[in-house]
Protein backbone atom coordinates (compact mmCIF):
# COMPACT_ATOMS: atom_id res chain seq x y z
CA UNK A 1 0.00 0.00 0.00
CA UNK A 2 2.42 2.45 1.12
CA UNK A 3 4.72 1.17 -2.21
CA UNK A 4 1.36 2.37 -4.68
CA UNK A 5 0.95 5.43 -2.83
CA UNK A 6 5.06 6.33 -3.62
CA UNK A 7 4.33 5.61 -7.13
CA UNK A 8 1.53 7.89 -7.22
CA UNK A 9 3.48 10.66 -5.47
CA UNK A 10 6.45 9.88 -7.94
CA UNK A 11 3.88 10.06 -10.87
CA UNK A 12 2.41 13.42 -9.58
CA UNK A 13 6.35 14.86 -9.71
CA UNK A 14 7.10 13.02 -13.09
CA UNK A 15 7.47 15.24 -16.33
CA UNK A 16 5.60 15.02 -19.13
CA UNK A 17 7.14 15.51 -22.60
CA UNK A 18 5.23 18.72 -23.35
CA UNK A 19 5.76 19.79 -19.84
CA UNK A 20 9.89 19.41 -20.21
CA UNK A 21 9.47 21.56 -23.22
CA UNK A 22 7.60 24.34 -21.32
CA UNK A 23 9.87 24.48 -18.25
CA UNK A 24 13.22 24.60 -21.17
CA UNK A 25 11.47 27.35 -22.19
CA UNK A 26 10.42 29.60 -19.59
CA UNK A 27 14.62 28.67 -18.38
CA UNK A 28 15.97 30.07 -21.66
CA UNK A 29 14.04 32.88 -21.75
CA UNK A 30 15.08 33.78 -17.66
CA UNK A 31 13.16 36.93 -16.82
CA UNK A 32 11.28 37.84 -19.59
CA UNK A 33 8.97 34.56 -20.20
CA UNK A 34 5.43 35.12 -20.12
CA UNK A 35 2.99 33.15 -22.50
CA UNK A 36 3.43 34.86 -25.93
CA UNK A 37 7.41 34.64 -25.85
CA UNK A 38 7.13 30.96 -24.49
CA UNK A 39 5.70 30.19 -27.53
CA UNK A 40 7.53 32.30 -29.71
CA UNK A 41 10.61 30.20 -27.90
CA UNK A 42 9.00 26.85 -28.21
CA UNK A 43 8.49 27.26 -31.98
CA UNK A 44 11.60 28.79 -32.72
CA UNK A 45 13.79 26.25 -30.93
CA UNK A 46 11.29 23.07 -31.64
CA UNK A 47 9.21 24.20 -34.61
CA UNK A 48 6.55 23.26 -32.73
CA UNK A 49 3.38 25.32 -32.67
CA UNK A 50 1.95 25.17 -29.36
CA UNK A 51 -1.70 26.00 -29.33
CA UNK A 52 -2.50 28.84 -26.47
CA UNK A 53 -5.24 26.17 -24.44
CA UNK A 54 -2.49 23.34 -24.10
CA UNK A 55 0.47 26.10 -22.82
CA UNK A 56 -1.70 28.01 -20.46
CA UNK A 57 -3.23 24.56 -18.82
CA UNK A 58 0.46 23.20 -19.06
CA UNK A 59 1.98 26.56 -17.09
CA UNK A 60 -0.92 26.37 -14.34
CA UNK A 61 -0.78 22.39 -14.03
CA UNK A 62 3.17 23.24 -13.48
CA UNK A 63 2.79 25.85 -11.00
CA UNK A 64 0.51 23.98 -9.02
CA UNK A 65 3.12 20.88 -9.10
CA UNK A 66 5.49 24.23 -7.78
CA UNK A 67 8.01 23.70 -10.61
CA UNK A 68 6.75 27.61 -11.99
CA UNK A 69 6.20 30.61 -10.19
CA UNK A 70 4.41 33.55 -11.99
CA UNK A 71 4.35 37.21 -11.45
CA UNK A 72 2.08 39.94 -12.64
CA UNK A 73 4.24 43.02 -14.55
CA UNK A 74 2.90 46.06 -15.01
CA UNK A 75 -0.21 46.58 -17.28
CA UNK A 76 0.91 47.68 -21.07
CA UNK A 77 -1.00 49.80 -23.64
CA UNK A 78 -0.26 47.38 -26.70
CA UNK A 79 -1.86 44.90 -24.70
CA UNK A 80 -4.99 47.47 -24.10
CA UNK A 81 -3.90 47.73 -20.91
CA UNK A 82 -3.66 44.37 -19.52
CA UNK A 83 -0.74 42.98 -17.47
CA UNK A 84 1.73 40.04 -18.21
CA UNK A 85 2.24 37.10 -16.28
CA UNK A 86 6.20 36.48 -15.80
CA UNK A 87 6.93 33.08 -15.14
CA UNK A 88 9.71 31.74 -13.26
CA UNK A 89 11.45 27.96 -12.62
CA UNK A 90 11.74 27.61 -8.92
CA UNK A 91 14.30 25.23 -7.97
CA UNK A 92 11.86 22.25 -7.57
CA UNK A 93 11.29 23.02 -11.44
CA UNK A 94 14.99 22.73 -12.38
CA UNK A 95 15.32 19.76 -10.46
CA UNK A 96 12.20 17.46 -12.18
CA UNK A 97 13.67 19.05 -15.54
CA UNK A 98 17.24 18.01 -14.70
CA UNK A 99 15.89 14.73 -13.70
CA UNK A 100 13.74 13.83 -16.77
CA UNK A 101 17.22 15.08 -18.84
CA UNK A 102 19.50 12.98 -17.05
CA UNK A 103 17.05 9.74 -17.74
CA UNK A 104 16.97 10.29 -21.12
CA UNK A 105 21.14 11.02 -21.45
CA UNK A 106 21.15 7.55 -19.52
CA UNK A 107 18.75 5.68 -21.88
CA UNK A 108 20.98 7.42 -24.94
CA UNK A 109 24.14 6.26 -23.64
CA UNK A 110 26.08 4.10 -25.97
CA UNK A 111 23.34 4.11 -28.60
CA UNK A 112 24.18 4.78 -32.19
CA UNK A 113 21.76 6.70 -33.50
CA UNK A 114 21.89 8.64 -36.98
CA UNK A 115 24.32 11.44 -35.16
CA UNK A 116 26.95 8.69 -33.84
CA UNK A 117 27.15 7.60 -30.97
CA UNK A 118 26.46 8.94 -27.48
CA UNK A 119 28.53 8.56 -25.03
CA UNK B 1 -15.82 44.77 -25.48
CA UNK B 2 -15.03 41.38 -26.48
CA UNK B 3 -11.87 41.12 -25.16
CA UNK B 4 -13.91 42.06 -22.05
CA UNK B 5 -16.41 39.33 -22.21
CA UNK B 6 -13.25 36.58 -23.01
CA UNK B 7 -11.78 38.15 -19.79
CA UNK B 8 -15.30 37.33 -17.59
CA UNK B 9 -15.90 34.29 -19.68
CA UNK B 10 -11.59 32.77 -18.89
CA UNK B 11 -12.58 34.57 -14.46
CA UNK B 12 -15.40 31.72 -14.71
CA UNK B 13 -12.31 29.27 -14.52
CA UNK B 14 -9.16 30.98 -13.43
CA UNK B 15 -8.26 34.09 -10.98
CA UNK B 16 -8.99 37.28 -12.46
CA UNK B 17 -5.41 38.42 -12.79
CA UNK B 18 -4.29 34.97 -15.15
CA UNK B 19 -7.64 35.69 -17.21
CA UNK B 20 -6.55 39.36 -18.01
CA UNK B 21 -2.98 38.21 -18.73
CA UNK B 22 -4.46 35.48 -21.21
CA UNK B 23 -6.49 38.02 -22.78
CA UNK B 24 -3.87 40.36 -23.21
CA UNK B 25 -1.17 37.66 -24.29
CA UNK B 26 -3.92 37.06 -27.03
CA UNK B 27 -4.21 40.22 -28.25
CA UNK B 28 -0.82 41.17 -28.68
CA UNK B 29 -0.60 37.71 -30.43
CA UNK B 30 -3.51 38.66 -33.08
CA UNK B 31 -1.83 42.23 -33.41
CA UNK B 32 -3.65 43.89 -36.65
CA UNK B 33 -5.51 40.26 -37.66
CA UNK B 34 -9.02 39.53 -37.89
CA UNK B 35 -11.58 39.59 -35.06
CA UNK B 36 -12.26 35.93 -35.76
CA UNK B 37 -8.48 34.97 -34.88
CA UNK B 38 -8.97 36.57 -31.71
CA UNK B 39 -12.31 34.36 -31.08
CA UNK B 40 -10.75 31.15 -32.56
CA UNK B 41 -7.58 31.90 -29.62
CA UNK B 42 -10.30 32.42 -27.19
CA UNK B 43 -12.09 29.97 -27.78
CA UNK B 44 -9.59 27.08 -28.11
CA UNK B 45 -8.06 28.73 -24.57
CA UNK B 46 -11.41 28.62 -23.43
CA UNK B 47 -12.30 24.90 -23.92
CA UNK B 48 -8.88 23.67 -23.09
CA UNK B 49 -9.59 25.72 -19.35
CA UNK B 50 -13.37 25.07 -18.81
CA UNK B 51 -13.40 20.67 -19.96
CA UNK B 52 -11.75 20.03 -16.57
CA UNK B 53 -13.73 21.92 -14.01
CA UNK B 54 -17.19 21.26 -16.35
CA UNK B 55 -16.64 17.64 -16.40
CA UNK B 56 -15.50 16.94 -12.97
CA UNK B 57 -18.46 18.59 -11.94
CA UNK B 58 -20.99 16.53 -14.25
CA UNK B 59 -18.96 13.16 -13.21
CA UNK B 60 -19.17 14.29 -9.21
CA UNK B 61 -22.92 14.84 -9.49
CA UNK B 62 -23.49 11.99 -11.14
CA UNK B 63 -20.86 9.65 -9.67
CA UNK B 64 -22.13 10.91 -6.43
CA UNK B 65 -25.76 10.41 -6.72
CA UNK B 66 -25.15 6.73 -8.13
CA UNK B 67 -23.50 5.67 -5.56
CA UNK B 68 -24.88 6.88 -3.01
CA UNK B 69 -28.37 5.67 -4.47
CA UNK B 70 -26.82 2.00 -5.03
CA UNK B 71 -25.93 1.84 -1.80
CA UNK B 72 -28.94 2.64 0.00
CA UNK B 73 -30.77 0.31 -2.44
CA UNK B 74 -28.19 -3.02 -1.64
CA UNK B 75 -28.85 -1.79 2.16
CA UNK B 76 -32.58 -0.95 2.22
CA UNK B 77 -33.96 -2.74 -0.95
CA UNK B 78 -32.44 -6.32 -0.63
CA UNK B 79 -34.86 -8.93 0.38
CA UNK B 80 -32.62 -11.83 0.62
CA UNK B 81 -30.32 -9.88 3.11
CA UNK B 82 -30.91 -10.25 7.16
CA UNK B 83 -32.62 -7.51 8.54
CA UNK B 84 -30.39 -4.68 10.13
CA UNK B 85 -30.94 -3.71 13.48
CA UNK B 86 -30.77 -0.46 14.77
CA UNK B 87 -27.20 0.05 15.51
CA UNK B 88 -26.05 -1.63 11.92
CA UNK B 89 -28.81 1.06 10.59
CA UNK B 90 -27.10 3.68 11.54
CA UNK B 91 -23.27 3.05 10.98
CA UNK B 92 -24.49 1.57 7.34
CA UNK B 93 -26.59 4.68 6.45
CA UNK B 94 -23.39 6.49 8.06
CA UNK B 95 -21.02 5.21 6.25
CA UNK B 96 -22.48 4.96 3.28
CA UNK B 97 -23.04 8.86 3.22
CA UNK B 98 -19.20 9.12 4.11
CA UNK B 99 -18.80 6.89 1.18
CA UNK B 100 -20.57 8.59 -1.71
CA UNK B 101 -19.27 12.11 0.21
CA UNK B 102 -15.49 10.52 -0.37
CA UNK B 103 -16.72 9.51 -4.47
CA UNK B 104 -18.12 13.23 -4.79
CA UNK B 105 -14.22 14.16 -4.12
CA UNK B 106 -12.91 11.31 -5.61
CA UNK B 107 -14.81 11.63 -9.39
CA UNK B 108 -14.35 15.24 -8.70
CA UNK B 109 -10.66 15.37 -8.43
CA UNK B 110 -9.99 13.01 -10.90
CA UNK B 111 -10.92 15.12 -13.91
CA UNK B 112 -10.25 18.59 -12.11
CA UNK B 113 -6.84 17.56 -10.95
CA UNK B 114 -5.54 14.25 -12.73
CA UNK B 115 -5.78 10.29 -11.46
CA UNK B 116 -2.29 11.23 -9.88
CA UNK B 117 -3.05 13.92 -7.62
CA UNK B 118 -3.02 13.28 -3.82
CA UNK B 119 -6.41 14.12 -3.18
CA UNK B 120 -7.92 11.67 -5.84
CA UNK B 121 -5.85 8.99 -4.41
CA UNK B 122 -6.72 9.79 -0.44
CA UNK B 123 -10.30 10.20 -1.33
CA UNK B 124 -10.73 7.45 -3.48
CA UNK B 125 -8.38 5.28 -0.87
CA UNK B 126 -10.95 5.88 2.05
CA UNK B 127 -13.88 5.98 -0.36
CA UNK B 128 -12.91 2.22 -1.46
CA UNK B 129 -13.01 0.23 2.22
CA UNK B 130 -16.14 2.41 3.13
CA UNK B 131 -17.67 1.43 -0.08
CA UNK B 132 -16.65 -2.53 0.46
CA UNK B 133 -17.97 -1.99 3.92
CA UNK B 134 -21.88 -0.89 3.18
CA UNK B 135 -21.50 -4.16 0.47
CA UNK B 136 -20.68 -5.98 2.91
CA UNK B 137 -22.51 -4.72 6.16
CA UNK B 138 -24.12 -8.47 7.21
CA UNK B 139 -20.57 -10.17 7.04
CA UNK B 140 -19.29 -10.00 11.26
CA UNK B 141 -15.56 -9.45 9.95
CA UNK B 142 -16.45 -6.45 7.98
CA UNK B 143 -16.48 -3.40 10.03
CA UNK B 144 -12.95 -4.52 11.60
CA UNK B 145 -11.44 -5.52 7.98
CA UNK B 146 -12.40 -1.76 6.85
CA UNK B 147 -11.12 -0.19 10.16
CA UNK B 148 -8.07 -1.65 9.88
CA UNK B 149 -7.70 -1.03 5.85
CA UNK B 150 -8.26 2.97 6.25
CA UNK B 151 -5.80 2.81 9.40
CA UNK B 152 -3.50 0.84 7.40
CA UNK B 153 -3.73 3.30 4.33
CA UNK B 154 -3.62 6.56 6.96
CA UNK B 155 -0.07 5.13 8.21
CA UNK B 156 1.08 4.90 5.00
CA UNK B 157 -0.04 8.15 4.11
CA UNK B 158 1.79 9.51 7.05
CA UNK B 159 5.38 8.59 5.70
CA UNK B 160 5.09 11.03 2.44
CA UNK B 161 4.62 14.98 2.82
CA UNK B 162 1.84 14.93 0.13
CA UNK B 163 0.28 12.27 1.60
CA UNK B 164 0.02 14.16 4.89
CA UNK B 165 -1.38 17.05 2.85
CA UNK B 166 -3.72 14.77 1.04
CA UNK B 167 -5.58 13.15 4.19
CA UNK B 168 -5.64 16.52 5.57
CA UNK B 169 -7.20 18.14 2.22
CA UNK B 170 -9.59 15.42 1.92
CA UNK B 171 -10.36 15.65 5.98
CA UNK B 172 -11.63 19.26 5.34
CA UNK B 173 -13.48 18.87 2.11
CA UNK B 174 -15.59 15.73 3.53
CA UNK B 175 -16.32 18.12 6.53
CA UNK B 176 -17.67 20.67 4.24
CA UNK B 177 -19.23 18.53 2.26
CA UNK B 178 -21.00 17.67 5.54
CA UNK B 179 -21.94 21.06 6.81
CA UNK B 180 -23.07 21.91 3.27
CA UNK B 181 -25.28 19.41 2.57
CA UNK B 182 -26.73 20.09 6.05
CA UNK B 183 -27.41 23.57 5.79
CA UNK B 184 -28.31 23.30 2.13
CA UNK B 185 -30.50 21.38 2.10
CA UNK B 186 -32.34 22.35 4.90
CA UNK B 187 -32.42 26.19 3.86
CA UNK B 188 -33.84 24.50 0.32
CA UNK B 189 -36.99 22.97 1.94
CA UNK B 190 -37.47 25.74 4.22
CA UNK B 191 -37.30 27.88 1.10
CA UNK B 192 -39.46 25.55 -1.04
CA UNK B 193 -42.38 25.62 1.90
CA UNK B 194 -42.25 28.90 2.34
CA UNK B 195 -42.36 29.70 -1.05
CA UNK B 196 -45.46 27.76 -1.62
CA UNK B 197 -47.29 29.15 1.55
CA UNK B 198 -47.10 32.31 0.08
CA UNK B 199 -48.07 31.78 -3.60
CA UNK B 200 -50.95 28.66 -2.44
CA UNK B 201 -49.56 26.05 -4.05
CA UNK B 202 -51.72 23.03 -4.19
CA UNK B 203 -50.21 19.34 -2.91
CA UNK B 204 -50.12 18.03 -6.69
CA UNK B 205 -47.85 21.43 -7.83
CA UNK B 206 -45.83 21.36 -4.85
CA UNK B 207 -45.35 17.38 -5.78
CA UNK B 208 -44.36 18.57 -9.44
CA UNK B 209 -42.11 21.52 -8.06
CA UNK B 210 -40.27 19.44 -5.74
CA UNK B 211 -39.45 17.21 -8.69
CA UNK B 212 -37.46 20.13 -10.68
CA UNK B 213 -36.59 21.89 -6.87
CA UNK B 214 -34.49 18.64 -5.33
CA UNK B 215 -32.54 17.99 -8.55
CA UNK B 216 -31.41 21.52 -9.23
CA UNK B 217 -30.58 22.02 -4.95
CA UNK B 218 -28.64 18.99 -5.32
CA UNK B 219 -26.46 20.15 -8.25
CA UNK B 220 -26.05 23.61 -6.79
CA UNK B 221 -24.64 22.35 -3.24
CA UNK B 222 -22.11 19.66 -5.42
CA UNK B 223 -21.05 23.21 -7.38
CA UNK B 224 -20.82 24.87 -4.46
CA UNK B 225 -18.49 21.22 -2.69
CA UNK B 226 -16.82 21.34 -5.91
CA UNK B 227 -15.48 24.86 -5.55
CA UNK B 228 -14.55 24.57 -2.09
CA UNK B 229 -12.65 21.04 -2.65
CA UNK B 230 -10.69 23.66 -5.32
CA UNK B 231 -9.88 25.99 -3.04
CA UNK B 232 -8.77 23.13 -0.14
CA UNK B 233 -6.85 21.72 -3.01
CA UNK B 234 -5.37 25.68 -3.78
CA UNK B 235 -4.35 26.13 -0.09
CA UNK B 236 -3.63 22.72 0.72
CA UNK B 237 -2.06 21.14 -1.44
CA UNK B 238 -0.43 23.96 -4.09
CA UNK B 239 2.84 25.32 -3.58
CA UNK B 240 2.71 29.06 -3.79
CA UNK B 241 6.03 30.33 -4.79
CA UNK B 242 8.20 27.74 -3.36
CA UNK B 243 11.45 27.31 -3.68
CA UNK B 244 11.65 30.53 -5.75
CA UNK B 245 13.81 33.93 -5.76
CA UNK B 246 10.82 35.49 -8.05
CA UNK B 247 10.73 39.45 -6.90
CA UNK B 248 9.01 42.45 -8.93
CA UNK B 249 12.56 43.81 -9.46
CA UNK B 250 13.21 41.04 -11.85
CA UNK B 251 10.61 41.50 -13.99
CA UNK B 252 10.38 43.59 -17.88
CA UNK B 253 7.93 46.21 -18.78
Amino acid sequence: MTYLLYIAVIMNESLGEFEQIVLLAVLRLGNGAYGVSIREEILKCTGRQATPGALYTTLDRLENKSMLTSLMGEPTAQRGGRAKRYFKVTKTGTAAVERAQNAYRRLLDGLKLSGGAHA
Amino acid sequence: MRSSLAEWLLARFIPRSHAEAIVGDLQESVGGKSGGEFLRLILGVLCSLAWRPVGGFLLAAFGGAFVLFQLQAMFFGSAHLPAANALQQAWVSSLALLAAFLWVIALYSSIRFGLWDAMTWMSASFALPATVAVCFWWQQWMPSLAVGAVIAFLISAMFFRKGRLGVAAVAATVAIEAFVWMIGLTLSMTLLATGAKRLGFTESTVKTTLEIWLPASYLFLTWLICAACVRIHRLVLEGHGTASCFSPDEIHS
